[in-house]
């Protein structure tokens, strides 16, 4: 009695269970079916500025409310349906981000590996360009760096070439003791080369003349001489008729050249920090390449 | 005064005038920044390369370590999508902008342009290499895309790259990702009509011409490579240009003779091969400067197969074989016939194919784009001008990591110069053909025996002839945009193969007033010119102070190697004034040879640091009763540069080349840090003086 009672009893947990699991079977294959044929996800919990957890990863109501905003409205067919679709795609996203590190793409692939690189650097240069340039921030920037976005000078010269060295400097006598120049330039022998007579950068100057006479040059005031220098078979020295100085615009007329220049150099300094901060964080350890022992003859 | 003497005399004066107004002012107008694929190729570090090297590079270089007055960025307009062009565009603009009024005076002026990279696979459909410069830099005045002669090229190598670890294989990768989601311009539109973001393409110069017109801003086209035989196939001659719409395009106003890549201003004889009675290839014996790649394809055989005891009659047919299957080879990057003769090491070649007599040639110089041929190929015309090349004649440098104007120093042949290091097994699975079997047969070129396109390019070969580019100095009569751009419009302008040399030409005894070089003059009396020159400043290693204080110690190494221009107040001597005399052909089956006398006259110059001067005149124009042009060379004192010996033969009693020591791409046969100096003669090539006689 007890046996059949007891049978009995364990034949209806069985047929209980059995019945519990189809059921549980079914629910879920309708529960799927409906989240594959409506694209449903329930909300698991309610967590302040998340809008879905995936695997432990977040997507933040932010990123969702970003994309739904730039959405074409004649894609948005309502603003929660719009919502559910953004929703649902950046899940499908991560989903597959989460498949592809799985599997090591990050690790392996170039192609991902240089777009994690590329939108690192991306991300970087955007924190770093998202706060404006302050005015003094732009003002210091352009003190330091102001040599940058100068004019060239320009100089105004008259080349004295002689054959002697003598009469050259007797020429440069005569115009230290203010003989006008036409009457010592007439003493003169004619330059080897056709120099320009008009103002001239001193780069090209020194194209003509060498780098030192130029030099000299930016140590002199207009009407004042170099000293005598072999110019090949000759000598050659130049007197400063005028000089139009570099000049350093102003800070107005340059704006968004130096705005431009600052951005960048903020956010090299961002990106060099940023790499000198997980440099220091980090764990590098270098090998030695393996040498082929050295044979002892001890 | 005799009244003859009196005219001289005032002409005189009127030139020296006209030109002391002027002032010379050096540029490079084809420089490539990693923009252009090739560039980002070769600056990938598996393949030794140092990163990117953007347009703003090149402005920072032109400005702080080269000191150049103006250059142009020219990448490579078959990979170039409208954003990379706007983008290069912006920075162009902001790199004239610093230290200038209005963009147009600056210590450092940008035009803005793009290579037009065309390569054909016969004679018939090949046109060349060209720039397209742009004189103006606001965007109301600029085409809003680049012009590429074929659809978005692809890298077919990107397959190999991709299995090669490399990090920055991936942004090579987005690069080409972005090109093929450009969509290509609709044929038949007008260029301003069409969308903001497609690829514009024109397959010839006439239709890239048509497209210029349509923008119809001030430009200039000019072609570079002419003579070379990377990217040129074997047969190509200038002489189906000379057609009305590309000899007479106003753009085309210069040409590049000298680059980075070689000189290709010397017209020779001899051919590369000749063609049969049956319209087949044919292999031309050996001359005394000249040994055909066909003619060493045999005789490498040759060897090998009678080393191998074969019967003599077969060998005879193997080497009959071995000239024509090298001679058959299809056309990639380049010919790629030295594959025929499997496993052969560069050094086998010896100096095959190459100009033996040639300053500085390009690898392959092929005659029939030489300059001079080009100059001398004319057709006349009743009752219209004849139709005639008129090209000034500019250096660049083609430099392919940003960096303008790098010619000042033989420095750095690692990171400076076109080279394809050779430093892994990946870059020579890259660049190389996979190795091969010494066999006594040769074998037919086929694609399947490349690794990649590289791998047809004779990369140690071109390795070794590989120099630091030249210069293009301009008469300006200002430090403008305008200015310069005049000069360049009148072909008042010379070539230098870097060293910043100072020199004039002019046609003294011209009707009315002396006129430059680069002058087109009618005239019934024989011309007369006179030409100064003076040599460049000894350079002084490192960099002045005030570059280090502007730039800083950090960045004057990396962008600089800290080796700037930096000149010292000793000049070297410019020792003899060589000149060209051409008369352009009356029509196309005049033969060329005779019609260029190179040198015509050679001028010997005293020892002075001051520059040289000479005059002469062509007694015999009237009497020959033709057109001729006349252009110059000075010739500098010997000086060393980094592959001055380009293959460094050794030559035997008879002038043939024994041996070769190439200076290798492979770290492990030269190293790095030897820049393979020998001494050349550096030169400054003036543009021609086109001299017309006047008829009654």
């Amino acid at each position: 009695m007890s046996k059949s009672r007891t049978i009995g009893a364990e034949a209806v947990t069985d047929r209980f269970r059995r019945a519990c699991v189809v059921t549980a079977v079914i629910i879920g294959c309708l529960f799927s079916g409906f989240q594959i044929l409506h694209d449903l996800r329930v909300p698991a919990l309610v967590a302040p500025g998340i809008a879905a957890r995936v695997n432990g990863r977040s997507i933040d109501v932010d990123s969702v409310n970003r994309t739904v905003a730039g959405m074409d409205a004649r894609d948005k067919r309502s603003e929660s349906a719009a919502r559910r679709d953004v929703l649902s795609r950046m899940v499908d996203e991560e989903l597959l981000v989460q498949h592809a590190l799985d599997t090591g793409a990050a690790e392996t692939n170039p192609e991902v590996r240089a777009a994690l690189v590329r939108s690192a650097i991306t991300r970087v240069n955007s924190e770093a360009a998202a706060e404006p340039i302050a005015d003094r921030e732009l003002q210091e920037y352009f003190k330091t760096h102001a040599e940058a976005y100068a004019t060239s000078a320009q100089l105004d010269v008259t080349p004295f070439y002689f054959e002697s060295h003598a009469r050259a400097e007797a020429a440069r006598a005569q115009l230290l003791a203010n003989i006008p120049v036409d009457r010592v330039l007439a003493t003169a022998d004619p330059l080897p080369f056709t120099a320009p007579v008009q103002a001239v950068t001193p780069r090209t100057l020194a194209n003509y003349y060498g780098p030192e006479l130029v030099e000299q040059l930016s140590k002199q005031s207009p009407g004042g001489t170099t000293s005598v220098v072999a110019l090949g078979n000759g000598v050659v020295f130049l007197r400063l008729n005028q000089v139009s100085s570099p000049r350093i615009p102003s800070l107005h007329s340059v704006r968004d050249l130096v705005v431009a220049d600052a951005l960048r150099e903020r956010q090299e300094q961002a990106l060099e920090s940023l790499l000198t901060s997980l440099r220091k964080s980090a764990r590098v350890e270098f090998f030695a390449r393996r040498e082929t022992p050295v044979p002892s003859h001890e | 005064m005799n009244k003859k003497i009196a005219l001289a005399l005032v002409l005189l004066l009127s030139a020296a005038a006209a030109q002391a107004n002027e002032q010379i002012l050096f540029g490079d107008l084809h420089v490539h920044s990693t923009v252009s694929w090739d560039a980002f190729v070769f600056s990938l570090p598996v393949f030794g390369g140092t990163g990117a090297h953007p347009p703003a590079e090149a402005c920072d270089f032109a400005r702080y370590c080269s000191s150049l007055d103006f250059f142009a960025l020219t990448d490579h307009a078959e990979t170039l999508t409208p954003r990379q062009w706007h983008e290069s565009k912006q920075t162009l603009r902001q790199c004239s902008a610093v230290g200038s009024r209005n963009n147009e005076d600056g210590d450092l002026i940008t035009f803005t342009g793009f290579e037009w990279t065309q390569a054909g696979t016969t004679a018939e459909n090949h046109y060349g290499h060209r720039n397209v410069i742009f004189r103006d830099q606001d965007e109301a005045h600029l085409p809003r895309r680049a012009i590429s002669p074929m659809p978005p090229y692809f890298d077919p190598d990107l397959t190999v790259l991709k299995t090669m670890h490399e990090p920055r294989v991936g942004s090579y990768v987005a690069m080409m990702q972005e090109l093929s989601k450009t969509p290509v311009c609709a044929p038949g539109v007008d260029s301003k009509l069409l969308p903001d973001d497609c690829f514009e393409v024109a397959l010839t110069p006439q239709d890239l011409s048509r497209k210029l017109d349509q923008w119809g801003y001030d430009s200039l086209v000019i072609p570079h490579g002419t003579a070379w035989g990377l990217s040129n196939p074997p047969s190509a001659d200038w002489a189906h240009e000379l057609t009305p719409g590309i000899a007479n395009d106003p753009r085309q106003s210069l040409v590049e003779v000298y680059s980075g890549h070689g000189n290709s201003e010397e017209y020779r004889p001899w051919r590369e091969y000749l063609v049969g009675p049956d319209g087949h290839k044919q292999c031309p014996e050996p001359t005394k400067n000249y040994l055909p790649m066909c003619w060493q394809a045999g005789h490498l055989i040759r060897i090998r197969c009678d080393a191998a005891h074969l019967p003599t009659q077969e060998c005879a047919r193997r080497e009959r074989e071995a000239r024509q299957r090298e001679l058959d080879a299809p056309v990639g990057f380049a010919a790629a016939g030295f594959l025929a003769v499997p496993g052969a090491r560069t050094e086998e070649w010896l100096d095959a194919g190459e100009c033996r007599d040639c300053f500085l040639p390009t690898w392959h110089h092929n005659p029939l784009g030489s300059v001079q041929y080009i100059l001398a190929l004319g057709q006349d015309r009743d009752g219209e001008d004849p139709l005639r090349f008129r090209f000034g004649l500019i250096g660049s440098t083609d430099n392919h990591n940003a960096m303008p104007g790098e010619g000042y120093k033989e420095v750095a042949r690692w990171n400076s110069i076109l080279l394809l290091r050779l430093n892994n097994p990946d870059a020579k699975r890259m660049f190389l053909p996979p190795p091969a079997e010494r066999t006594a047969e040769s074998r037919p070129v086929t694609p399947d025996l490349y690794s990649s396109s590289w791998a047809t390019w004779d990369v140690e070969r071109t390795n070794s002839m590989s120099i630091t580019g030249g210069l293009v100095a301009v008469h300006a009569s200002g430090r403008s945009r305008g200015a310069i751009w005049d000069a360049l419009k009148t072909r008042n302008v010379y070539a230098t193969s870097g060293e910043r040399m100072l020199l004039w030409m002019n046609l003294v005894n011209a009707p009315g007033a002396a006129q430059p070089m680069g002058s087109a003059v009618r005239m019934k009396r024989n011309p007369e010119f006179e030409v100064k020159a003076v040599g460049a400043f000894i350079q002084n290693p490192g960099c002045p102070d005030f570059q280090r204080r502007l730039l800083g110690a950090k960045k004057l190494e990396t962008l600089c190697h800290n080796e700037c221009f930096n000149p010292s107040n000793r000049r070297r001597q410019i020792t003899r004034i060589e000149v060209v005399r051409i008369h352009p052909q009356h029509n196309p089956k005049e033969p060329v040879g005779p019609l260029i006398e190179d040198p015509w006259k050679t001028l010997k110059c005293a020892p002075n640091e001051a520059g040289c001067s000479v005059r002469f005149s062509d007694p015999e124009f009237v009497k020959t009763g033709r057109d001729a042009l006349y252009y110059v060379r000075a010739i500098q004192e010997p000086s060393p540069a980094i592959n001055g010996g380009q293959l460094r033969c050794k030559f035997d009693s008879a002038g043939r080349c024994t041996q070769v020591n190439l200076c290798s791409g492979d770290p492990a046969k030269t190293a790095p840090t030897d820049n393979c100096l020998e001494a050349i003669e550096e030169r400054a090539w003036s543009s021609p003086i086109f001299v017309d006689l006047q008829r009654p």
